[in-house]
């Protein structure tokens, strides 16, 4: 056994957590039902229980390094059977909110997300970076004659602006990872170094993971929630299709200089992807909120970053669906308008990334990574 | 007056279908000339009861037998005023037509028997007169503490003289020094005041209730109704007659002086959570080294309790009161961290709601674990080692103070007077051997100075807690009329100490109006008999001065024993001591007893017909034998029942006489002994199997098997034993063979 540790609880770090949705987890009285009930859960030092206390001591370093956090795909069935209602469904959440506001730079960011009085202000930036492009380009109108976005944006506007937000994106979250990892390996479920060559690591541990997160395997040995697997899988997929329709169209405007490619025809192959893409965002999300509407506030209560990032992407669905069908039906002064409000939105998202809960996929795909890696599993 | 006897047969429940009624009238009237001799189908409902009722009043007859069901069936019905008339009954249904084949031969013995032993003992059996006393009904309470106190008030309130004594200058004790208390009300959440003020000022204000503080108690003499109390106050000696007591003296924290290995005395730092109080009521929690204020405060439960080199078991209040503690440092300072260091959390009832509370503080830390050491840094900083803790591994915590919360010791287990207690006199063989009985422990804790042969305090059991049938009767203990409550008696909060209290009073107002009645408090509350003693035959031998678990006999210096009937249970365990055989009761005695076993009929060796006589404690293996019979479960129709008082009645002569009859065995069974024993006499059982040891020792040596006697322990709910036993047993005899002694 390790050498004696001193423990010092960090009391703020509970109230913060308590300010994340783990406002239960000092209800905790350690009988373990949670890990019993887990079907996620590892034999060997099983969570939630050892993360309850932790967390109910403020042990912030362990829990920050810990990947059975993120190992825990929010099923809920500790909370069900929890006898005390410490929910350790929503404590984990919380930590895992937590997590993404300390692992990112810069983190003044990751603090104004997690803030609903700064939304306005995250919300205006966008929309005052646009509105500032157009305006100086000579945009500002609503364009005559059929409806072609790019005459109202044009690319050299919007482009450049996303090219940089995600090569900001990207470094960020880099950063980010290479904390998480390296905070994982010196952490409570320690790796020792392994001569482990890039492709064997691929191989071995990338690869089968992601085919589970492609599977959503986890999510299915999830019990009592399985309404989730299925709107989650929606809007996963939503996603993919989107991403993918994104760039091909990048590929093709920029790499093979096809400028005029745009608006695709319905019946094209890529547009159909794309509006299947929509469509599944679409019910995914009307999913999840109905399902958390019904939720029972005794089994898990939704937090503020729950809902403000399952808000954003809604609203990214319908004003892209809502653009999309404007301008199909030739109404220019709605069709324009709300892609202006699509583009602010996507921005949004895109920008804000790995301070919202969007970066959840980041940060578990490299928790289950690394408990692949480190033996950290069944 | 002479005796009249008359037997009534009842032949409803099956009795009449399984026997021959007019033969068993017939034995009545025929062998032992019983003047009047009915039979009835039911006599237990109103034409039964009447027709006993006019023999009694037209007839003249005095002592009544009753053939019918178990002595513990119809007790309402078959009720007579015991100083007029006598009462046997004989258990035809229980014991011989529900278990045994209907018709048969050896059924119908076993009923003639029966009748027999009830008859001869009928025969001999006096009609009560009970034990009167000018007997004195005030109640004397010992300690003023919250239990103190409230006894005193519940028996001012029934109408009683209460004198309370307490021996600091103030009523209240440790309600008084401590800030305030843990929720005792729904919702359970808040702190509250003790309100120990007001009882205060309730008890000063009762007219009834006669204070004595700052005095102490000199001398107990006497009995119950009789007892007379020297106090001393001031200097000044009184002596005043009471009729019975409550001991709630209360406790004194364990002595954290013991407690090294947890820094109590290497640090100031380590304090108590009695100190804990201290400091609340001052308002400051700081560290007594230099004053700085506490930012950290660790508490360390079960210190000394539940700790074999301690105190080994729970003082039930520490964890409910190191929350309190929590909850007043993070009252006063929000930033302060608490960490409460468990074995086991332990808040029952709805106490629970309260931990909860503090559980949920966002600066309280909880966890299990057993702490190993505690240690000063340079800073004067105190370092708690702690090992197996739910965090999962060995820690280490910093806290600017530490808090032992010591447990409770019951004030009649500290040894306070420096007195050698007597040791028994005589070296004989016979002495040495009984002194294998686990002596009586009473620890000189200066709290009652009772004038008892058998020494000056409460017996204690374990732990310096006074011994009391703790399943069955929890406030008595084994001084009659003397009752324990409060933390004296166990481990309790202030809530349970007033429960505790207003029991006690119940049971000292019990005690005072049924002696005054010549009855027996407990537990067999009502019975007017008590034991008689023949002095010209007594021998001093002292056994039956050393072996009543109850300290009923005093002793003159020639060893003669005085008897205090109030102080009496009427168990009969001096009955079953005496050698002499000199101790009576008047319906119940070694010659009514014996005459008994004399009465059952022996058939000659060669009709193979056995017979074994069972003597079984009327307070577990008898009312089991009760349930064998309602069960229908069927048995060895040879066994004789006779039902005891207690196992500890037996005397050796009965044996003698069982097998000088030719009755081939003896069965003993009593209730269980030992520390979680079940006998309701405390020691009976046990003093029966090592007078049984020695008989048996006595049988191998005049060759007749020792075998033949078997002495067994029972509990209640194991009655399905019981004709498996009888079954061994039978088994058991018919190897062993015919008693040499048939026929003689």
């Amino acid at each position: 056994m390790a050498d004696r540790q001193l423990i010092e609880p960090d009391m703020n770090f509970v109230k913060k957590l308590a300010g994340f949705g783990g406002d239960t987890l000092k209800k905790c009285f350690q009988c373990a039902t949670c890990s019993v009930v887990c079907n996620l859960s590892p034999e060997r030092n099983p969570f939630p229980r050892k993360e309850m206390i932790w967390a109910s001591w403020g042990l912030k370093d362990r829990l920050l390094t810990d990947p059975d956090v993120w190992l825990c795909h929010q099923c809920n069935d500790c909370s069900t059977y929890c006898p005390r209602g410490a929910k350790p469904g929503d404590a984990l959440a919380a930590i895992r909110n937590y997590s993404f506001m300390h692992y990112a730079s810069p983190g003044f960011l990751g603090k104004a997300l997690s803030q609903g009085r700064y939304l306005p202000l995250l919300l205006a930036f966008p929309i005052v970076l646009f509105l500032f492009l157009l305006g100086i380009t000579g945009h500002l109108n609503i364009p005559e004659g059929e409806i072609v976005f790019k005459k109202f944006v044009p690319h050299t506007i919007v482009d450049p602006v996303f090219i940089l937000v995600s090569i900001l994106v990207f470094i960020s979250i880099v950063v980010g990872v290479k904390r998480f990892w390296k905070g994982m390996k010196d952490g409570v479920h320690p790796s020792e170094s392994r001569n482990l060559s890039l492709l064997d690591f691929v191989k071995s541990h990338v690869i089968p993971v992601l085919v589970d997160v492609f599977k959503h395997s986890k999510f299915k040995d999830c019990e009592e929630n399985r309404p989730r697997y299925l709107a989650h899988l929606m809007i996963f997929y939503g996603f993919i299709a989107l991403a993918i329709v994104t760039g091909i169209v990048f590929i093709g405007i920029y790499l093979l200089g096809l400028h005029e490619m745009l608006p695709l025809s319905q019946l094209n192959p890529i547009k159909l992807f794309a509006n299947l893409g929509a469509i599944a965002l679409f019910i995914g999300c009307t999913l999840v909120i109905s399902n958390r509407l019904k939720a029972e506030e005794d089994k898990s209560r939704s937090t503020y970053l729950d809902w403000v990032f399952i808000i954003i992407v809604y609203l990214v669905a319908i004003s892209g669906i809502l653009t999309e069908v404007t301008r199909l039906f030739d109404v220019a002064v709605l069709a324009y308008p709300f892609y202006f409000v699509h583009l602010v939105l996507v921005f949004y998202l895109i920008a804000y990334l790995p301070f919202s809960k969007f970066a959840h996929f980041i940060y578990r795909t490299v928790a289950l990574v690394y408990a692949s890696y480190s033996g950290r599993e069944k | 007056m002479d005796k009249k006897i008359g037997v009534y047969i009842c032949s409803g429940c099956e009795i009449g279908e399984s026997l021959d009624i007019e033969a068993l009238a017939g034995l009545a009237s025929s062998k032992y000339k019983v003047p009047v001799c009915k039979n009835h189908p039911m006599l237990c409902g109103e034409e039964g009861s009447s027709l006993i009722r006019s023999d009694i009043e037209k007839e003249g007859v005095n002592t009544v037998v009753i053939a019918a069901c178990s002595p513990r069936e119809k007790t309402n019905v078959f009720s007579y005023d015991p100083t007029a008339i006598s009462m046997e009954r004989i258990n035809l249904r229980e014991h011989v037509a529900w278990c045994h084949t209907p018709n048969d031969e050896d059924t119908q013995m076993l009923a003639e028997d029966y009748m027999r032993m009830g008859i001869a003992k009928a025969q001999k059996m006096a009609t009560l007169e009970p034990f009167s006393e000018e007997i004195n009904k005030t109640i004397l309470v010992v300690g003023g503490g919250i239990t103190g106190i409230t006894s005193a008030l519940e028996a001012a309130k029934a109408g009683k003289d209460v004198v309370l004594v307490e021996k600091g200058p103030e009523l209240g004790g440790w309600m008084a020094k401590i800030w305030k208390q843990y929720p005792k009300t729904p919702p359970y959440l808040e702190l509250q005041e003790t309100g120990i003020d007001s009882k205060i000022r309730e008890v000063k204000s009762n007219t009834k209730i006669r204070i004595y503080t700052g005095a102490k108690i000199e001398k107990t003499e006497g009995a119950p109704g009789l007892f007379d109390v020297t106090i001393s106050q001031n200097g000044k000696s009184e002596t005043i007659r009471v009729g019975s007591i409550v001991e709630a003296t209360g406790w004194q924290p364990y002595d954290a002086n013991k407690l090294g290995h947890l820094g109590f005395g290497k640090s100031p730092n380590v304090v108590t959570n009695i100190m804990i109080e201290e400091m609340a009521s001052k308002g400051k929690f700081a560290r007594p080294s230099d004053g700085k204020e506490a930012k950290s405060v660790a508490f360390i439960q079960c210190a000394g309790s539940r700790d074999s080199n301690h105190l080994p078991y729970c003082s039930s209040y520490c964890c409910l009161t190191s929350l309190k503690q929590a909850a007043y440092i993070r009252e006063q300072d929000s930033d302060t961290k608490v960490y409460i260091l468990y074995k086991d959390i332990r808040t029952p009832a709805q106490y629970e709601l309260f931990y909860k509370k503090v559980q949920e503080d966002a600066g309280v830390f909880l966890t299990k674990g057993e702490v190993v050491g505690v240690s000063e840094d340079s800073d004067k900083n105190l370092i708690i080692d702690v090992d197996n803790t739910l965090l999962g591994d060995r820690i280490q915590i910093k806290a600017d103070m530490v808090v032992l919360a010591t447990g409770m010791v019951p004030s009649a287990g500290i040894q306070v007077k420096d007195l050698a207690l007597e040791e028994p006199e005589g070296t004989s063989d016979e002495k040495k051997k009984e002194e294998e009985v686990p002596k009586d422990f009473i620890i000189p804790s200066d709290i009652l100075n009772l004038s008892y042969r058998q020494g000056p305090e409460l017996p204690s059991l374990k732990y310096g807690f006074p011994d009391s049938h703790y399943i069955c009767f929890p406030y008595e203990t084994r001084r009659t009329g003397i009752y324990a409550a409060g933390c004296v008696r166990q481990p309790l909060d202030s809530a349970d100490c007033v429960d505790d209290a207003a029991g006690a009073a119940l049971k000292a107002i019990q005690c005072v109006e049924l002696t005054a009645q010549g009855k027996a408090v407990h537990p067999r509350a009502g019975d007017m008999s008590y034991p008689e003693l023949y002095m010209s035959r007594c021998t001093q031998c002292k056994r039956c001065t050393e072996e009543c678990p109850f300290g009923m006999y005093n002793e003159d210096e020639k060893g003669n024993p005085l008897p205090n009937p109030t102080r009496c249970r009427r168990c009969g365990i001096c009955m079953g001591s005496c050698p002499e055989r000199i101790i009576s009761f008047k319906d119940y005695s070694v010659d009514i007893i014996g005459s008994m076993v004399k009465a059952i009929d022996v058939p000659e060796e060669d009709e193979e017909k056995p017979r074994v006589v069972a003597f079984l404690c009327e307070n577990d293996a008898y009312p089991s034998m009760d349930i064998v019979g309602r069960k229908r479960l069927s048995y060895n129709p040879y066994m004789r029942v006779i039902p005891l008082r207690c196992l500890g009645n037996v005397n050796i002569v009965w044996i003698a006489d069982a097998l000088s009859k030719g009755i081939d065995g003896v069965l003993l069974i009593g209730c269980k002994y030992g520390d979680d024993y079940q006998c309701h006499y405390i020691k009976g059982s046990e003093l029966a199997s090592y007078r049984m040891e020695k008989i048996k020792e006595t049988l191998d040596r005049l060759r007749l098997e020792s075998d033949r006697i078997r002495i067994l322990e029972l509990s209640i709910d194991e009655y399905d034993k019981l004709p498996g036993i009888f079954d061994d047993f039978m088994e058991t005899i018919e190897r062993v063979g015919p008693n040499p002694y048939k026929g003689f």
